[in-house]
């Protein structure tokens, strides 16, 4: 109860923020870090629950903008109506994509993943015609007007996902996934059809990071494949390993250490700014190091351990 | 009560080689319903082989196996399992992170959604906790159980959703003397309940005992089949297990 109380307390902190906010930039920026939140919320039932390392999470987000982009741009549908179709679209592709990825584990399924964000950036690029390429498309409506509207409703997304996410995990569906984390040879023999259980959680993960990627789209106005790339994938696997997997909570600490941290320095570092793939390898490396867990594992033994201090 | 007579597993013909290894060399033999069934013979004689083509971790080369009166041969492990197969392994194979219960729950949660008993989980998990000697150990982390308790949490985990057959393979590995009598017990009391019993066992005491029939495996091929009394005066059996004395 004193969680949930906790967790209400800190939903009315957050909604407080843009009061605060004195600058358009800030709301962005925390926009933006909202959005990354989100994505590395949504693969981190992937990645931390069923222990897949999945380096394709920018083609869902990018599935989910392209429809949003390619409907109201050509079709000229409303967004509102787009935004129910993107998850859609991104479910289909993630359950094909399911189907031979997911017969991979561990690093080759790291390797095949990486590589089919490789191909389909290479086809957004090369279909040019349909997609823009790196120039990209611009004067895609927006959903509704504001910075301040947006931020409301990531913040509505990011507590729906981690509501989604809380119940799935407390359901069978959930005891499934660890016993495919933990020994995924083992689990068929008590009657778990793991093939089906693994699409189907990669298919419903990829609907809801292109649900995020189809509002991204939208509060850009502008796509271009240069969102889609290896690069993009691997920072959302770095905010969930960052954050810690497998937790509900790791991944928005891991997106505010890899996502946030570099963007509010960018006034500090200066000229400095053009390490933070640097800044973001280093912070990676150090809490593999020291904290296998990631951010919220180390946060919970130094809590584990100032209890046990104070019992004494 | 069950029907001794009619086999409730049956093999014919089965092969399976591993590059130039025949592991199972045209094996053929049933599995009555409600008996004790030993499974012996040497290492590598292919026992384990065995369990793993009837469980479809292993696709058969050639041959059937058929289980009540169903074709399950290179059937998925999955299907086989709700099919009412259930089995143990050789070492320990648990979910060591979790604790004793969340097992138990894995173990049955798609088994008992299968059969629409879900609203009696909590009743079933203590039930085979209690018949397993782990209910004090319930909310133990799994891992940090003894070997004997590991081992009998695999099988409780075999066993909550009552099999109609039940592979047991070599599950007193590493016990001492009072931990494989606790274990000869719980199996003949599984008996009781009418689970066909198939085990593996190095332990010649426990297989003896225990088993109704005994099948002696040597290079993948059945080389004696018999009561306990017939096996253990076999010229064969004693050549594979003792080896030829030189002229």
């Amino acid at each position: 109860m004193s969680t949930l109380f906790i967790f209400i307390g800190f939903v009315i902190l957050v909604l407080m923020l843009p009061l605060f906010f004195t600058s358009g930039y800030l709301l962005r920026l925390m926009v933006t870090i909202g959005f990354s939140i989100a994505t590395a919320l949504c693969f981190n039932l992937v990645i931390g629950y069923m222990g897949y390392p999945s380096l394709c999470q920018s083609v869902f987000y990018g599935v989910g903008g392209y429809t949003m982009a390619l409907i109201t741009l050509r079709l000229g549908v409303s967004p509102w109506i787009a935004l129910i179709l993107s998850p859609i679209t991104s479910f289909v592709v993630g359950y094909l994509a399911a189907i031979p990825f997911l017969k991979l584990r561990s690093m080759f399924f790291a390797i095949g993943t990486l590589a089919f964000t490789g191909v389909v950036n290479a086809i957004l690029i090369n279909l040019h015609d349909i997609t823009g390429a790196e120039a990209g498309l611009r004067g895609i409506p927006r959903l509704v007007k504001g910075d301040t509207a947006y931020f409301y409703i990531l913040v509505i997304l990011i507590i729906l996902i981690l509501f989604g996410t809380k119940l799935l995990i407390d359901s069978y569906w959930g005891k499934i996934l660890v016993a495919i984390r933990e020994d995924e040879d083992l689990a068929p023999h008590f009657g778990i059809n793991t093939a089906k259980y693994k699409r189907l959680t990669f298919a419903l993960t990829s609907a809801f990071t292109g649900l995020a990627g189809a509002m991204f789209i939208s509060y850009q106005t502008y796509i271009s494949s240069n969102y889609y790339t290896i690069g993009s994938s691997f920072s959302i696997l770095a905010c969930t390993v960052v954050g810690g997997g497998g937790t509900l909570l790791g991944p928005i600490l891991g997106a505010l250490v890899v996502i946030g941290a570099p963007e509010l320095l960018r006034e500090v570092l200066g000229g400095m700014y053009v390490w933070r793939p640097s800044f973001v390898g280093g912070v990676m490396v150090a809490v593999i190091l020291l904290f296998p867990g990631g951010i919220y594992g180390g946060l919970q033994k130094l809590a584990d351990y100032l209890r046990k201090r104070g019992e004494k | 009560m069950a029907n001794r007579e009619r086999p409730i597993l049956e093999i014919h013909d089965l092969c399976k080689n591993f590059g130039g290894i025949r592991a199972v060399d045209e094996l053929s033999f049933d599995v009555k319903q409600g008996e004790i069934l030993g499974l012996l013979g040497p290492n590598g004689s292919g026992k384990t082989t065995i369990f793993n083509l009837i469980t479809g971790v292993y696709e058969a080369d050639s041959g059937g196996i058929r289980f009540a009166d169903h074709d399950i041969t290179n059937e998925l492990s999955y299907k086989i399992a709700l099919k009412g197969i259930s089995r143990t392994f050789q070492t320990t194979k648990i979910f060591p992170k979790q604790t004793v219960m969340d097992n138990i729950v894995i173990a049955m949660i798609a088994r008992a959604r299968k059969r629409h008993l879900f609203h009696e989980m909590d009743q079933k998990v203590d039930g085979i906790l209690e018949f397993t000697h782990l209910r004090k150990e319930k909310q133990a982390v799994a891992g940090d159980l003894t070997h004997a308790e590991q081992r009998r949490l695999m099988l409780a985990m075999a066993l909550i959703e009552e099999p109609d057959l039940l592979l047991l393979d070599e599950i007193t590995a590493g016990m001492s003397g009072e931990e494989c009598n606790e274990l000869m017990d719980m199996a003949k009391k599984i008996r009781e309940r009418g689970i066909t019993i198939v085990l593996i066992e190095h332990n010649m005491r426990v297989a003896m005992t225990l088993s109704d029939r005994v099948l002696v495996l040597n290079f993948g091929e059945k080389i004696a089949e018999g009561t306990p009394a017939e096996i253990t005066t076999n010229e064969m059996v004693l050549e594979a297990f003792l080896g030829r004395e030189e002229q």
